[in-house]
């Protein structure tokens, strides 16, 4: 290694310390910060440390308990059968390529265990073919009694 | 230098004399002061470092050895001390004082010397604040303090071999950091040692 370059890392070094000194009042805060301030006994620094301990135990327990707690026991009384039944509904899978198959698309029975309410339908059905007999409607408007009256 | 320690100093801070804490403030505030300003700069952050750094040793003084020099222990904490305070605010402002006192040096010398000399002190700076903690602190250590390798390596806590290749890496890659010019021919070279 050259010596120029080390004289000038010990001038640059130097530089970064000349002219400077700690202050006369550094003394005064250290003692303050130290000496002035009475130790806490090891009794105390116990308690602070199991203070702390047992409020992190306390709050571990509760975290772990709301995360493996069953969503229905979590706020029972806040549980509604219509939340419930949508969250239990299953969307039929749709390949995109492919749409929906006759099968899939004419019948869809929305998957439901037990009613929601007393004196609802047990099971829904969405049919879009005829129900009864072929080209008899269940349902029918003014404009399409007039029609089929026209044929 | 570093392994003797002034008649039972830490001995006396044990057993509660408090004038023995003063005496140990003022025998080791200086090279702690120095260290923590060559490495961060800045003279406030170096004065809270300092404070830190005794305020640590008078809670640990049950733990310093009574029979070596608690100076190499006050330089690990100063230097960790300094490189978390460093790693919490990334800005390096240029103190006043070193501002000042280029001013003065300009005014003394010639302009074209001033001129290329503070060019090389200044790329310098720059690549002392570059290296890696363990090769800054261990030129402050060397090249600053003057320490030996062994009481350097002491100090860091690592063996003698381990100090020479920090020193001479740190040289290599200030070396790299200089313009061309600047640096010195292959054959100009010499071994850390003859420094």
């Amino acid at each position: 290694m050259d010596r120029e370059l080390v004289e000038n890392l010990r001038r640059a070094l130097r530089q970064r310390v000349e002219g400077s000194a700690p202050s006369e009042a550094s003394w005064e805060l250290v003692r303050r910060r130290t000496i002035d301030r009475p130790e806490r006994p090891w009794t105390a620094r116990v308690v602070r440390w199991g203070g702390m301990v047992s409020a992190a135990a306390v709050a571990g327990t509760m975290m772990f308990a709301v995360a493996t707690a069953p969503e229905n026991r979590l706020f029972p009384e806040t549980q509604s059968p219509f939340v419930a039944s949508a969250a239990r509904r299953a969307v039929p899978p749709v390949d995109e390529d492919r749409g929906l198959s006759p099968a899939d698309s004419s019948t869809y029975s929305a998957p439901q265990t037990e009613p929601p309410l007393p004196g609802w339908p047990k099971k829904t059905q969405i049919s879009d073919a005829p129900a009864a007999g072929v080209g008899e409607t269940l349902l029918s408007t003014g404009r399409m009694r007039a029609a089929r009256a026209g044929s | 230098m570093v392994t003797k320690q002034p008649d039972g100093l830490v001995a006396r801070m044990r057993s509660g004399d408090l004038d023995a804490f003063e005496e140990f403030f003022s025998t080791y505030k200086r090279p702690v002061y120095t260290t923590a300003l060559a490495i961060t700069r800045d003279p406030f952050l170096a004065e809270e470092i300092l404070q830190d750094c005794f305020v640590k040793a008078y809670h640990a003084r049950h733990r310093l050895r009574t029979d070596r020099s608690p100076l190499p222990w006050l330089h690990r904490v100063a230097t960790n001390l300094c490189y978390s305070r460093i790693a919490r605010r990334r800005v390096t402002i240029e103190p006043i004082t070193s501002l000042i006192s280029n001013l003065v040096a300009d005014l003394t010398s010639r302009p074209d010397q001033v001129v290329e000399s503070r060019e090389i002190i200044e790329v310098l700076q720059r690549a002392i604040d570059a290296l890696p903690p363990k090769q800054q602190s261990a030129i402050i250590l060397y090249y600053l303090h003057g320490y030996s390798l062994a009481e350097a390596a002491e100090i860091a806590a690592c063996n003698v071999g381990t100090m020479k290749s920090r020193v001479h890496y740190a040289l290599k890659a200030l070396r790299s950091r200089l313009p061309e010019e600047q640096r010195a021919p292959a054959g100009a070279r010499v071994s850390i040692s003859e420094l």
